[in-house]
């Protein structure tokens, strides 16, 4: 039943949302912030890598990472214009602007407007996915722990403390959104060549609730936790089909149940490392000998 | 030499004036306490002087700049920064990576650097600026830690720790950045007689190892009467006295304004 | 001329509308501080409410409208506790509260969608499609009683938070809400006043909505709506929040009858960003600093 092109399609549709997963753990997991716009990245970079290869034939590679360009240079936009607000502009521009360019998609015929656009390249592959995930990985490891993943995290715990340090609040905000609007952006290029098809549809809000869902179950503040939850909450739909409907009523419980009893989600804030895994067995057999030794 | 001169100072919230033109300066090196009853516009001074709020009229001079319109990491990195009264720690950090995080003034690499250094094998990486001012940064931290006696607890989340160690740990995140100028805001507030004793130590200490001024609010008359040069008396927003510790003992506006407010010093 | 005229009338009336969402919406704000994104999930609730006190229960409109009201204000309440309250009770920061309000909005559309299913059902007629002629102008029934109904509530509203010791004590709470539990305000009462104030009102919205249009589960979607407008008005401020959605009603139904109706739900978010470019408080707004 479970046969291998089945089980690949899976894969690959993990392997690409875990990059937008990825862009909003950056930026709600360490930054602090909340984003309800980040199938609009998706959007934006799905169409922009569509008319890069369709119309400009411009290669794969390149059309993709254009996508992921295009949609930080609109994340720079609102960023610019809510970051330095209080509150909740940010979230709510957020959510504006994913709704704004869904039905601005499906107002745009020469995109194939609401019926979407058929025909795409096929290129996405299995080994491209695992490459691109594997490098957004690793340089968003790298990011988190530097003094600049560092400064983000301590904005996310207290923002006047940390311009008190010396750290541009602002500044920070914007990077980690730019680098999410990115990550999104790539991941839309890819879904698109990877279905074959984009349709404004694919980008509702609900898609944006799901992403945060996801970084939420991995857990606030950890990479591998967005991981983690990207495998297990993409893949399980998939194979359990009949309880499709159920899906989304049992996410929204577990959303607020996790922010109630445990805000750290799945991970904790901690990382899945072979550190911990060994520490953990070590501990394990510290109690087991204390035990023997009574 | 000034290291701070304050000039009319004023600041108004709506129709309350919580500051109103108030003149002082604090001497380069000094220690300076800024003393009055509760509501007299002590921390607002503070929030004018580090830039959290926007002031309404008068001018801040440090180091010979206005810098009175300027956003706070700016004045933060020119070289003044404080404490909290309601300790404001990084609260679900260790105590390492709040004092690692505000170490980050001393490290130049950039973004860039970090993505492309970050996990290479370090044979490759040991040239880079990252990894050189990494270890610096840590080595910092380290320091710091030991100075302030917070290494046993190196491991600590912030937020567990005891309220005397987070008024340190609040400290130490301060003292990272380098300042020419420290503001504490209350550092002594709820501690035992005992640890005030430590704390004012640990005060002098830190003025003369680091070679910076240190502006302080403070209700505890000891310690201020003890470590002050200079006392600056605020009451309702204005100032009121300012001068020597014995000074400030014997001037009868300030004892009306403490015994006669009933406020207990 | 007269279709102008017509255009602004339409506009009034789902403004209005709008305002009896976006009221609920700022007034919790202002108290807590952070945006209830499950406002919505309430407004679609008191839509189906009083869809099936019409359909099922057979209560006349007036009956099945105020119960609608009560039985959205009830949720509101519970979702409060549910949701929220474990937070405050650990002064969990800000973004915990946004996002449980995102569960709590997922959790209620989707508990429609798989028991009720995804369909459109729409409302027994009430009030005759057969508009009111005044000389030139025709004026949709529903359209009246929106605009009527609407204006009546927001009045009371106002009157209340304005002129009773109880607005009072909700104005001193939003104000500073340390400060006055410290002066004796039951501050938990406040906050529980005011969901459900603002789920009442929502729900009445929910019935009015699904009356003017059909019912279905992505209906509370439209609460996005009177968060643009609040923020147009100002966000927090109650008159802010009303004059932002009789204006945002307007701009939309002069775009769709002279531009395209496409068009309409796109001037919105338009609007939106053109208030955060040139003034970003909003109208009502005003700039405030925290307090360090």
């Amino acid at each position: 039943m479970l046969s291998w092109y089945y089980l690949k399609g899976i894969i690959m549709l993990a392997g690409i949302y875990l990059l937008p997963v990825l862009g909003l753990s950056l930026l709600t997991g360490f930054t602090g912030l909340f984003s309800f716009g980040h199938a609009g990245f998706m959007a934006i970079g799905g169409y922009t890598t569509a008319f890069m290869m369709m119309k400009l034939e411009v290669p794969f590679i390149p059309a993709i990472l254009m996508g992921g360009l295009f949609a930080a240079f609109f994340s720079f936009i609102i960023g610019k214009l809510t970051l330095k607000l209080k509150g909740d502009y940010f979230c709510i521009a957020t959510l504006g602007f994913g709704e704004a360019i869904r039905l601005l998609l499906d107002n745009i015929q020469y995109f194939g407007g609401a019926r979407g656009w058929p025909g795409l390249p096929l290129k996405t592959t299995l080994i491209t996915v695992i490459i691109i995930d594997i490098i957004a990985v690793i340089l968003l490891r790298n990011i988190i722990r530097s003094r600049h993943g560092r400064n983000m995290i301590a904005v996310r715990e207290e923002e006047l403390a940390s311009s008190i340090i010396g750290i541009d609040t602002f500044k920070y905000k914007m990077i980690s959104l730019v680098i999410s609007a990115f990550y999104a952006g790539v991941g839309g290029g890819l879904l698109g060549t990877y279905l074959g098809f984009l349709q404004p549809k694919i980008f509702s809000l609900t898609r944006s609730t799901e992403l945060t869902i996801i970084v939420i179950f991995g857990g606030l503040g950890s990479l591998t936790g967005s991981v983690v939850g990207t495998i297990l909450l993409i893949a399980l739909p998939e194979i359990l089909r009949s309880f499709a409907n159920w899906r989304l009523v049992v996410y929204g419980v577990i959303v607020v149940f996790i922010m109630i009893a445990r805000p750290e989600g799945l991970m904790g804030g901690k990382e899945l490392s072979f550190d911990v895994l060994r520490n953990l067995f070590r501990k394990r057999v510290k109690e087991a000998k204390a035990e023997g030794g009574k | 030499m000034n290291i701070l001169q304050v000039n009319g100072l004023t600041k108004q919230f709506g129709g309350l004036t919580a500051v109103n033109d108030v003149t002082f300066d604090v001497e380069r090196g000094s220690i300076t306490g800024l003393i009055g009853p509760n509501g007299a516009g002590k921390t607002t001074i503070f929030n004018l002087v580090t830039g959290v709020y926007k002031v309404t009229g008068g001018k801040i001079v440090f180091d010979g700049k206005e810098i009175q319109n300027e956003e706070a990491f700016k004045i933060a990195n020119m070289g003044i920064t404080r404490t909290f009264q309601n300790i404001r720690l990084f609260k679900r950090l260790t105590v390492y990576e709040n004092v690692l995080t505000a170490c980050q003034y001393n490290a130049n690499y950039s973004l860039f650097e970090a993505m492309v250094f970050g996990l290479v094998p370090k044979k490759i990486k040991r040239n880079s600026r990252f990894y050189r001012e990494e270890k610096l940064l840590k080595e910092q931290a380290e320091e710091l830690m030991e100075i302030l006696g917070l290494q046993d607890r190196r491991n600590f989340i912030a937020n567990n720790l005891p309220y005397g160690f987070q008024r340190r740990l609040e400290i130490a995140r301060a003292l990272a950045l380098r300042p020419k100028l420290l503001l504490l805001d209350e550092p002594a507030a709820g501690m035992n007689p005992e640890e005030t004793e430590k704390l004012t130590e640990l005060i002098a200490f830190i003025r003369d190892k680091f070679d910076l001024s240190v502006l302080l609010i403070e209700h505890h008359m000891d310690l201020v009467m003890e470590i002050c040069d200079k006392i600056v008396v605020l009451n309702f927003g204005c100032k009121l006295a300012e001068g020597t510790p014995k000074e400030i003992q014997q001037n009868p506006e300030v004892q009306k304004a403490y015994l006669g407010g009933g406020n207990n010093a | 001329m007269s279709g102008f005229i017509q255009q602004i009338i339409n506009g009034l009336s789902i403004g209005s509308v709008y305002a009896l969402m976006a009221v609920g919406y700022s007034l919790v704000y202002s108290i807590m501080n952070f945006s209830n994104f499950a406002h919505g999930g309430i407004i679609m609730f008191g839509a189906y409410f009083g869809f099936f006190f019409m359909t099922l229960y057979k209560f006349p409109f007036s009956v099945a409208f105020i119960a609608s009201g009560i039985c959205a204000a009830l949720m509101a309440i519970l979702v409060e506790r549910v949701a929220y309250k474990p937070l405050r009770d650990r002064r969990a920061p800000f973004l915990y509260f946004i996002i449980s309000a995102m569960g709590v909005s997922i959790f209620l559309e989707n508990i429609i969608i798989a028991t009720i299913g995804p369909t459109f059902r729409t409302y027994p007629e009430v009030f005759s499609a057969q508009p009111i002629k005044i000389g030139n102008l025709a004026i949709g029934r529903i359209d009246l009683t929106m605009f009527i109904i609407s204006a009546v509530f927001l009045v009371l509203l106002i009157y209340l938070i304005d002129h009773t010791k109880i607005g009072k004590a909700i104005q001193a709470t939003s104000f500073n809400m340390k400060a006055s539990a410290l002066m004796g305000i039951n501050t938990d009462f406040i906050i529980l006043l005011v969901f459900g104030l603002g789920g009442f009102l929502a729900g009445l919205a929910g019935v009015l909505f699904g009356m003017k249009y059909t019912v279905y589960p992505q209906i509370g979607n439209i609460t996005l709506k009177s968060f643009i407008a609040a923020v147009f008005g100002g966000l927090g401020s109650l008159q802010g929040a009303v004059i932002g959605s009789v204006l945002l009603g307007i701009i939309e139904t002069i775009t769709s009858g002279y531009i395209s109706s496409q068009y309409r739900d796109l001037i919105a978010f338009v609007l939106l960003i053109f208030i955060l470019v040139v003034r970003p408080m909003g109208l009502m707004g005003k700039v405030t600093e925290d307090k360090a």
